[in-house]
Parts: structure tokens; sequence; C-alpha cells
């Protein structure tokens, strides 16, 4: 018997799941029908396909074994394909298996024309009467996967074998313990050919010799023995097909063709190394002596992979093209601190730092909260990093450098050095901040220490600063020496990966550094997300970070992901769960958990029920029952946030696909949540609670007070206004969209308003409790003050907002009708159009398109049960309604609208305690002075003078051809006495009345901008608002950007 | 590109077996469909791989490639080896006992 190892690339792998597949053996053609539909385990059904150790074994058997007239048995034969080989070197052969394969072996080797014999066999168990001691040879390939079967298959071996036979089993190491096999065979051959007992003591004895023996088999191995040379076949096969014709297998389609990668040609294959990149790599030299001036070079370039390699690019196209980087093994002159020269002194500490920067981002990475999108990965090669050096020891190293260069300053001659260590000083401090910022906020460190937090961002601070004075320090840009041969941009080709990757071109300097200011901002938004309190303030957060521009940087994006939630809790401070039932509990009363609080495992509240006092049969039942059913609805809700939360955190791609995918869910949630709530007040409530809340049911027609439903609903809503703004940021809607869009957030705002309004009153009347039970349970209420003071400020962000909305809808609405707002594929009016066919084509778009379009952009909230949005008859009807009134009115009464948002604001900021929501109140504040100056500049560019804004929308079309057929005698105007006139017409008042009204206006548009600014100072004051003022505007001051009105 | 869906291994197979006159050479290539192929590059780099197709400027597709150079070897999967760069076209031996 021989025990083969082997490893083998079979050529017929990738098919090895196909339905026929075909073996070709010298001038024999084997046709192996397989069924893969089977589903296959390794411990079911593995027969049905021919594994790769059978084709191995096959063709050992084709090309090196005599088998003339030998009887050969083949073990857990599957398809039979070895039996088959045995059958055309002129065997004997019988392929055995379990019954369940017999058939499927019978009918390829019929399919064949083979003779083979078929028999079933069961290892362990008796053999037929025409096998046992028979066999000449035994086959078995790949059927010692199962440990547990080996005895039994040596106890069948053992059966079959005559004298001298031979067992030829080939497997693969799975690592199931095939290679345990050899062991085991020969301790059964040593016991038991000392057994007097055993009827066949020859084979015995064969495997425990042979088992003892150097075990060799001149296999096929990767490297085929001989290689034919058909360059001649090749050049006069191709000579006779015609031009475009394939000469290929079935399994080649032509896609698989395109797709292929094309050798030699420049942009698709990295390994063609020119003779320039030849002799770029020959001057590498890596024990080059460098001077400060070089080491700068390669520290700055460095910085550039980094940053590069953070805004979305692989490793492979960025840090590991340093020669240095990738060096196995840092110098020990380096680690020892004993080098005498820049390289070791301050080059490897640089570099070490900065791969271990690289190694903390890289960690974070692994946490898999990213998308394929971004390519920051470096496939399966493992990454090092210089991970063996510890931290203390890397920060060791970078304080000899500091001393090294500082040491240098003073001693060094030449300027260019001294200016180079001067640079490199700073690159040392930042690199050393950076790194103690890295470890303070990696999720370990803060999950466990609470005052890493503090400490991270008291250092981030200082590297901010560290960072803006280093982005100040100007320097030659000649002073940098560039090292020949130290990048090599072509480093994908040392490196397996399925196809070459395009290089990618570095950002520039200037990009990099604010590329990490930029990142520095958005790592101070933790503190932020780290104080956030409720569900509300988290939404919010995200939904501003979501729309942050420039899009936090990929690291800083899956940071947050891991810090709302990971391992089942959220902001590394209490479970999911907790935190949704404390949500719920700060919008709905303490009630239902204080009254399941004291229910639990309390006998004298049970005894209290079961007397009838209070409760009813579904709490005497099982009392626990109700705690088993929140508790289950909790980690349901908690899901679902979690997953809305991670969507926010990932690019703006992803998003734009799944944002609203969420609602659905959280719609369907809400059922649940109805259905939780009837059931807990029906058990709950008691006799008594019918006199008790008589009034309470008197204003409510029922009194169940939908404990849970009323808080998902309050965050769907929440939900539906961050998708509605995040939409118009992704630039998902098209320019006349954005009325509609505003018109439906309005309407999700009056809604959100009802609603809360609606809470609040419940909360406060303690509709649906039941006195008696809270006696029972010992329970004092205490805490509805405190959530209709919640539910009041949420009241005024929201009645703010719709203010806000309604603003915006209206002046969207005015725009759209004077033909300001411009949809991207509109030709510029007047010019490519004519006015008859512009007026033409906007009938038409009103029709049916608009009124598809309309469908389909809302369809994802069309779905929701509530709030349903308009169907586009209703929002027509709505829009005709506002038709009546001059688009000049329109915009005058956003105006006041605004103003009313202001004040709503003001209220809330005088009363009282802001605790948790400044960053709210600031927002919305933000985006409403925003707009109301944008509005105003709006205003001044005479929007509300044009003939067309004086009139009511219904008349407005007639103004419009007027308004091109103006526009046209303005264009030609224009050309003919130059650009200039038009801010001079602005400066020319007409009348006298006209300028009063101008004067007034830009006084008025002087004073928001003064006020805008003023604001602006303020925010700045406070670091964390200047970080967040972007963050936090709500998405509204993103709208004027979309807009591309004409200033006339 | 206008190409010809005319190959099917099936077909491929039985004339391999039953013809007894001389097949052609483009039947005698195909026989090689599917197994290992090295092809030798003009810089020096040698392919080692599937051979899946070939067409009439002896453009060769190759699957589950790997790349060696003097010292260094890489895997590059799926690649298309333009006929002009093919300095030699070796095959592993069907006939070896």
């Amino acid at each position: 018997m021989e025990l083969v190892r082997w490893q083998y690339r079979n050529p017929y792998h990738d098919r090895s799941t196909a339905p026929t597949r075909q073996f070709i053996f010298g001038p024999h053609v084997l046709t192996i029908t397989q069924q893969p539909s089977q589903s296959i385990t390794l411990s079911q059904n593995t027969g049905f396909l021919v594994w790769d150790g059978a084709y191995l074994l096959s063709q050992h058997v084709f090309n090196h074994l005599t088998l003339r007239g030998k009887k050969c048995v083949e073990l857990g034969a599957g398809s039979a394909l070895v039996s088959m080989v045995a059958w055309l070197k002129q065997a004997d052969a019988v392929a055995t298996d379990l019954a369940q394969y017999q058939d499927f072996a019978r009918q390829n080797i019929r399919a064949n024309g083979a003779q083979v014999d078929v028999q079933e066999v069961v290892w362990g168990e008796a053999l037929p009467q025409a096998l046992a001691g028979s066999a000449d040879v035994v086959f078995g390939s790949e059927i010692l996967y199962l440990e547990e079967q080996h005895k039994a298959l040596i106890h069948t071996l053992r059966g079959l074998m005559r004298e001298n036979a031979r067992a030829y089993l080939v497997y693969k190491d799975r690592g199931l313990g095939e290679h345990r096999f050899h062991e085991r065979a020969r301790i059964a051959g040593d016991t038991d050919a000392n057994s007097p007992h055993h009827a066949h003591p020859a084979g015995d004895a064969e495997l425990a010799t042979l088992a003892g023996q150097q075990l060799h088999l001149d296999a096929p191995s990767y490297d085929p023995l001989e290689w034919l040379d058909i360059g001649a076949l090749m050049t006069q096969a191709t000579g006779e097909l015609a031009v475009g014709e394939l000469l290929r297998p079935p399994s080649l389609t032509y896609y698989d063709a395109l797709i292929s990668v094309e050798v030699m040609k420049p942009q698709l294959d990295m390994g063609m190394l020119s003779p320039a990149d030849l002799c770029e790599i020959a001057k590498w030299d890596p024990n080059r002596r460098l001077s400060l001036r070089q080491v700068l070079w390669v520290v700055e370039e460095l910085v550039r992979c980094e940053l590069t390699w953070h805004s979305s690019a692989s490793l492979l196209q960025t840090m590991y093209m340093c020669n240095y980087f990738t060096v196995d093994e840092a110098p020990r002159e380096a680690l020892s601190g004993e080098g005498r020269e820049p390289r070791d002194r301050v080059l490897f500490p640089l570099v070490v730092a900065l791969a271990h920067c690289c190694r903390l981002v890289w960690m974070e990475y692994l946490r898999e909260n990213l998308f394929s999108e971004e390519d920051v990965h470096f496939g399966s090669q493992p990454v090092e990093f210089f991970g063996h050096i510890a931290r203390e020891d890397v920060v060791g190293m970078l304080r000899s450098a500091t001393a090294y260069l500082q040491d240098a300053l003073g001693t060094e001659e030449d300027e260019g050095e001294r200016e180079a260590a001067q640079v490199l000083l700073a690159h040392v401090g930042l690199r050393t901040r950076w790194l103690r910022v890295l470890a303070d906020l990696s999720l370990e460190y803060l999950a466990e220490d609470p005052a890493a937090l503090d400490r991270g961002m008291a250092e981030l601070s200082g590297l901010q600063e560290a960072h803006a004075a280093f982005t100040k320090l100007a320097f030659d840009p000649e002073l940098p020496v560039t090292v020949p041969g130290c990048f090599d941009p072509k480093c994908m080709r040392k490196y397996p990966s399925m196809a070459p990757i395009k290089p990618r071109p570095l950002l520039s300097r200037a990009e990099t550094h604010e590329a990490f200011a930029g990142m520095l901002r958005d790592l101070s938004l933790l503190r932020q997300l780290l104080h956030a309190e409720s569900v509300e303030a988290l939404v919010n957060f995200l939904g501003g970070f979501s729309r942050r521009q420039p899009t936090p940087l990929p690291f800083v994006r899956s940071l947050v992901a891991s810090v709302l939630s990971s391992n089942d809790t959220v902001l590394l401070r209490e479970s999911l769960v907790g935190f949704v039932q404390r949500a719920i509990r700060e919008t709905s009363g303490g009630y239902v958990w204080d009254v399941l609080d004291g229910l639990e495992g309390r006998a004298e509240v049970v005894l209290a029920l079961r007397r009838g006092v209070v409760g009813s049969s579904a709490l005497l039942d099982d009392p626990l029952a109700a705690r088993t059913r929140v508790d289950g609805f909790c980690r349901e809700a908690a899901r679902h946030l979690v997953d809305w939360f991670r969507t926010m955190c990932q690019n703006a791609p992803r998003q734009r696909r799944v944002y609203v995918k969420y609602l659905a869910s959280w719609d369907a949630l809400q059922g649940d949540a109805e259905e939780l709530d009837t059931w807990l007040y029906a058990a709950l409530a008691a006799d008594s609670i019918a006199e008790a809340e008589a009034e309470a049911e008197a204003n409510d027609p029922r009194c169940n007070p939908f404990w849970f439903s009323s808080w998902v609903y309050h965050v769907k809503l929440l939900l539906i206004e961050n998708a509605l703004l995040g939409g118009v940021r992704l630039g998902v809607y098209l320019g006349y969209e954005l009325a509609q869009v505003y018109g439906y957030a309005a309407q999700v705002f009056q809604v959100h308003r009802d609603h809360l309004d609606r809470m609040a009153k419940m909360t406060m009347g303690r509709t649906g409790q039941n006195p008696g039970l809270c006696r029972a349970a010992g329970v004092r209420r205490q805490e509805e003050d405190a959530c209709v003071a919640g539910l009041g400020r949420w009241l005024d962000v929201v009645e703010a907002q719709n203010y806000l909305a309604t603003a915006l809808w209206l002046v969207s609405h005015a725009c759209d009708r004077l033909g300001l707002v411009r949809a991207p594929w509109w030709p510029r009016r007047g010019k490519a159009l004519s006015a008859e066919a512009l007026s033409v084509w906007r009938a038409q778009e009103a029709d049916e398109a608009q009124a598809t379009r309309y469908a389909l952009r809302f369809r994802a909230f069309s779905r929701l049960n509530s709030p349903t949005p308009l169907t586009y008859a209703g929002w027509t009807d709505t829009v005709a309604q506002l038709d009546d009134s001059p688009a000049a009115d329109l915009v005058a009464h956003a105006e006041r609208l605004l103003a009313k948002a202001r004040d709503v604001l003001d209220r809330m900021g005088r009363r009282g305690s802001m605790r948790g929501w400044d960053e709210v109140h600031r927002g919305i504040r933000y985006a409403v002075v925003v707009n109301a100056v944008a509005l105003a500049k709006l205003q001044a560019a005479g929007v509300a003078r044009c003939p067309a804004a004086l009139v009511p929308g219904s008349q407005a079309a007639a103004y419009q051809r007027l308004l091109v057929e103006a526009d046209g005698r303005t264009a030609a105007a224009e050309e003919e006495e130059g650009p200039g006139r038009e801010a001079e017409m602005l400066k020319k008042p007409v009348s006298k009345a006209r300028a009063k009204r101008d004067r007034k206006r830009r006084k008025q548009e002087t004073g928001l901008a003064r006020d805008a600014a003023e604001w602006h100072k303020s925010a700045d004051a406070l670091p964390l608002a200047a970080s967040s003022k972007c963050c936090e505007t709500g998405g509204h001051v993103v709208l004027w950007s979309q807009f591309s009105f004409d200033a006339k | 590109m206008q190409a010809q869906l005319t190959c099917d291994d099936n077909v491929a197979a039985k004339d391999q077996e039953t013809s007894s006159a001389v097949p052609s050479a483009k039947e005698k290539l195909r026989a090689y469909l599917n197994h290992r192929m090295r092809i030798s590059c003009d810089d020096s780099r040698q392919f080692t791989g599937i051979f899946k197709c070939v067409d009439n400027s002896k453009n060769i597709i190759l699957s589950d490639t790997t790349e060696t150079r003097q010292d260094s070897q890489r895997y590059v999967g799926m690649i298309m080896v333009p006929g002009d760069h093919i300095r030699q076209i070796l095959v592993e031996n069907l006939e070896y006992v």
C-alpha cells in the first residue's frame, strides 16, 4: 500500500461542477456525467462529482501501472473514473461504493462503453463473496477524509487484498486527519498480524511492511515531466482559423475572453517592465547612505502615500511602493538606536511609526464596516506593518530621532541639511502625536478606558494645532532630494493578485494635508457622537455625518460605525436593547417598564393579580410573558436601528442605493409595535381602569396609549426626514423635483408635529395607566414631566423645520415657475430652444412624464403605511392652490416663514437648559439663517421684480414667453455691450420708489449677512461647533447649491 | 468581432478518437485545449496556465496562470498573451508514459 501526499493543479479543476466532464487519457476520452445539483458536502453526496484526486490517481494508473489481467477493486468509486482507466489498461476492474452511487457509476460506465463490474461494499462489513481476498490492486481516491471511517476501511482493505496485493490511496490534506490513516494502518497491521484468529495474515503482513517503508511514488507533479513544443503546430493551426474565429472549449465564453487581462499592455499588465523601469529598479540600494534632504523626500512621499491609501486606494498602489516600507526587517542599527546616519536614526523610526499608524487603521478596516467600493484592502496577503516592534519601542525610536535631529540642527554645516532637519523635526512631532491619537481612539482603548476619549481628544486638538503649524511651514520645493529606485510603482508584480491593479496617482502635497486636516476634523466628531444620549440625537448626528462635505475618509466612517455598535453595545457603553428601552421610556413615560419591573418575581403582585383586584388573565397565566414580548420587540427595533446607523456610515453610492430600503422594514416594525401595544393594554388593564381613565377616554376614542408604536412612528418620521434631506445631498433629485421633495418634507414635518403633540398629551394625561397595578407593584410615577419636557423641545425643533421646509417649498416652487430652477439636462433657455418649443416642451413635461417621475421618485415612501405622500393628482391640486398667488408673494411668504422659524428657535433657546439639544438647535438655526441670506440675495437679484413673478401662477405661462423674448433681447444686448452692463443695471434703479425699496432690501440683506457672519464667528469660537457646522445643517444649506438661478 | 460558434468539446473528442485520416492541425490543436501550457514572452517572462483559447493571430488565453520571472513568481489569473510577443509555446506532453 502506498500513501501519496499530493499537490497538483488539475487542468480540469475549473470545470469541477460542470454537468459533463471529459478526461483525456492518451487516445482515450472518458466522459463523466456529474450530478452537481445534489447538495454536496463532506458528509453527503460526495460521490456525484469527480474529485481532483480521482483524476490524479487515474493519470498515475494510466501512465505508470501495468494492470493487464489483474483484479482491481476501487473503493469509494463514485463515478468509477479510476476503474474505467484501469479497464483501459486491460484490468479486471470492479468499482465499489455505497448503494446510492451504484446507478450513477453504472450509467457512466455504460456511457463510455467500459466493462467494469459494480458492487456494493460497506466498509467494515462483510464483503461480497466474489471480492473477498481477490484483489491484486486496490484503488481509493480521496476516501480518507472521514477519520472515524479509517478503522472500517483498514478492515475492508485487509479483507479485499490477496497476497502481494497493493493499495493506491490518494488524498488531499484537508486537515481532517487524513495523514493519520497511515499510522493507523501500521498499527493495525502490527497488532492484527500477531493475531492468530485473522483470516488473511498475508494481507496483514503486506500492510504492515509497506507501511514501514519509505513511501515513494512518482505522481504527476505540478511541473509535468515533459514539455512539448507545439510552436509549429500552433502556427499551422492558427493559419487554418478564419479571422475572428476562436478555438475554444464551450466552457470559455466570449465574455471570459474579453475580461482576460492582456499581457504586455502597459495599462493592464503591471508585470511588464520597460527598460526604463529595469534601470530604475537597478538603482535601488538598501544600504545607501542618505542625507537628511533625501530622508525628507522619502518621508514626504510616504505621507502622500499614506493619505492616498486613506482615501480609498489599495496598499499596493500606495505604501507598498516604498522599498523602505516593504523591507522584511528594519536594520538592527535602526532598532537599537546605535546607528550614526540619518537613514537609521530618522528614516526608519519614521517608517516604522508610519507603519504602526497604518496598522491601527488597518485593524479598524478589518471590522468590515466598509463596502467593497472602498478599495483599501490589500487582498489575501497578510499585512505585517512592523507589528513585531512594540509601540513603546516605536515611540522610543521617535524620541531618539528627535534628539538626533536637534543635534543635527546644531552641528550640521550645510544649510540645506539644517533646513531639512527642521522640517523632519516637525514630521517626527506630527507622527508621534498621530500615533498616540490613533491608539487612544482605537476601539479597544475607547471601550476599556473611559479616559481614553478625553485623552485622545486632547491629543487630537494638539495634533490639529501642530498640523496647522506644519502646513504653514514653508520650504523650498527643491529641498527634498530624490532617492533613486526607492519607490517602485510597479510593485504589484511582486504580490499575488487576481488581476493587476491600475496604478493610482498619489494626492498632491496640498491635497494630502487638506485630507489629513479633514480627517482630524471628522475625528473630533467622535466626542459629539459618544456624548449623544438619545436615539434622536444619534439619528440627527448620523444624518449630518452622512451629509458632510467632503465625505469623511473610510477610516473615520468605519470608526464611527464601530463606535456606534460593536459587540451588541451602543456607543461602547450600553447594550443595544437597553438603549432602545431607554429611548422608548424617555418618550412614552416609565409606566410600562416600572410595572413590568414590579411584576417581575414579586409574589404579592402576582397574588394581587390572582385575587382579581387588578390586571387581566393574560398576565395571570404567565406574569413574565409581557417582559419577554417587550424584550423581543426591543431587540428587533435595535437591530433595525443599527442597520440604519451603519448605512449612514457608508459611502454615498452605497447610501444612494439603500437608504430608503430600511424605511420599509421600520414600517413593518410599526405593525409589530401596534400589536404589542394592544396586547399590553389588554394585559395591564383592569375593570377599574375604565372609571379612573374615563376622562382620558373622553379625549381619545381608544384609550390605548400606544407606548411602543408611538415611539416607532416618531422614529420613522425622523428617518423619513433624514432620508428626504439626505437625498438632496446625494443628488438623487432633479432640479424641478426639489419643490416636490420639500413639499413632502413639509407634510412629514407637519405630521410629526401633530404626532409629538399627541404623544405629549397622552403621557401627560397618563392615558392607559392602571392605578391599581401601579399600587400593587409599588410604582410611583414621576417621569412624565421630564418626558413631556423632552417632547416639547423636540416639538420646537420639528416646528422650526416645518417652517423651514415650507419656506423652501414655496421658494423652490416659485423659482421653478419662473424657470429659475434648471434640471441639468435642460438646454439653456433661449439658446437651444425657441420660445414656442420651450413652452410645448414644458407642457409635455408637466403631464405623463412628470407623473411617472413623481411616482418613481416617491415609490419607496408611498409604500409606507403612513404618512402616505400625495399622489401626483393630489400634488398638482396642492400646487394649483399656490398658483393663485404670484411668485413674488410666495417668496415674501417664505421670508415670513423663515422669520417664524427663527422665533421658534429663539423661544426654544429661552426655555433654559439646552443639555443635549445644543447641536440640533444650532444646526437648524444655522440652516435658517443661511437660507434667509440666500433668499435675500435671490430677492436682490430681482426675482420678485420680473413680470412673471407679479402675476398669479395660472397666468404665468403667458408671461413666460415674454420673459423668454426679453431674455433673448438681453442676451443680444449683452453681446453688443459686453459684460458689466448687468451689474450697472442693478446699480441703476429706475424710479425713486424702487431705489428706496432696493436700499431697504440691501439693508435687510446686509443685516442678515451680518447676522450670519456673527453666527459664524460665535460658532467658530467653539472648536466643537466649528467642526460640526456643516454637519448639523440638516441638509438645508445644500439646497441652494442645487439651484442655479439667473441673477438679472 | 465576428466570431463563429463552431467549437464543441464532444465533436472534437470524437474526431480525435475516430478519425483514421490525418486530422487537421486545427483539430490536433483542439486536443490540447484545457491542458497546461507554458508560454515564453519576448521580455523573458514565462506564463504557465491552462490553454483556453486561441485566434488566428495567435493570441492565446490562459486561465489560472502563474507568471514566472527569473527570480520571482506570482499568480495572475486569466490572461491573454498577444501573438506578437510569444517566443515559445510548450504544452504538457499528453503521450508520456
